[in-house]
């Protein structure tokens, strides 16, 4: 009776440690890329005529959408093929002051022992931002 | 009243085996989470070389040192990190503004790490990084369009 509960006990444990692992391999992927992304698109993303011409600095939404698209393609990752990726654009037009910002959203599915069981997807999400100064 | 004899280790049998399942619980658990640690301690030291050889590239004074910029500062974030670098790739090597340069940097890992024994075999673990070459630096002799929307 104790050998077989103390193997479950030990499979329990090694699968947690396991999925653990995989779910924070995945999260800082995640982030690395996303963050990776954002600061290539703030810094690509600047529309050129209008910087010239003097009004800020600002972004343009393809522009920066392709910046990302192809950060995220050039780390031929898996865990990076399924993913959800969001990207937002924030022009300040009430202060001038404040920068344009880039925002990467990118939501992974965590690949598991256990995890897979328990829901058909866990998924973890991380977000990075970037600003553009002129 | 009579004496009472401990020559008999009947009763010690069953404690004596649930401590052996205990040490081998714990030993086996303690390895494998060391050995997974292992894993994710490579790749995140390898991701950092990696960034750091992509931004040494970008940043490069000229065209000419660039890429030994890149592979100095890999070899130095991998040494930072007390692991070897086994092999780094530059892709896109263009020094020029809006070039997308993609680094990845490989290191080795033993498959299973026992303390004192080392490892059985091994395999590689490895990151990649991209960074562009921003369009808006003042380097001198920098070529290139400004403007990465074209």
């Amino acid at each position: 009776m104790l050998f077989p509960a103390a193997i479950l006990i030990v499979v329990l444990l090694a699968g947690l440690t396991v999925d653990g692992t995989a779910r924070y391999l995945t999260h800082r992927t995640l982030a690395d890329a996303a963050q990776a992304a954002a600061n290539d698109a703030a810094g690509a993303g600047v529309q050129t005529d209008e910087f010239v011409a003097g009004d800020g600095v600002p972004l343009g939404q393809a522009t920066v959408e392709r910046a990302v698209r192809h950060s995220l393609a050039a780390r031929a990752d898996p865990m990076l093929q399924d993913a959800e990726i969001e990207v937002s654009i924030e022009h300040p037009a009430d202060d001038p002051d404040r920068p344009s910002e880039v925002r990467v959203r990118i939501t992974g599915r965590v690949r598991g022992v256990f995890f897979p069981l328990l829901s058909s997807r866990i998924s973890v999400t991380a977000v990075a931002t970037a600003f553009e100064r002129g | 009243m009579t004496k009472r004899r401990w020559g008999n280790d009947d009763a010690m049998v069953a404690g004596v085996d649930g401590l052996l399942i205990g040490v081998v619980i714990v030993v086996t658990g303690t390895l494998l989470f060391a050995n997974l640690w292992g894993v994710l301690a490579a790749r995140m030291a390898a991701n950092e070389a990696a960034a750091a050889a992509a931004r040494a590239y970008v940043e490069a004074p000229d065209g000419a040192s660039a890429s030994d910029a890149a592979r100095r500062v890999a070899a130095e974030a991998m040494e930072a990190h007390q692991r070897q670098l086994s092999a780094i790739a530059l892709r896109g090597e263009r020094w020029e503004r809006c070039t997308r340069v993609i680094i990845t940097v490989e290191t080795v890992i033993p498959r299973f790490a026992l303390p004192g024994l080392g490892g059985a075999g091994q395999f590689t673990v490895s990151a990649t990084h991209s960074e562009l070459v921003d369009p808006y630096r003042s380097a001198e002799g920098l070529p290139g369009e400004v403007n990465c929307a074209g």
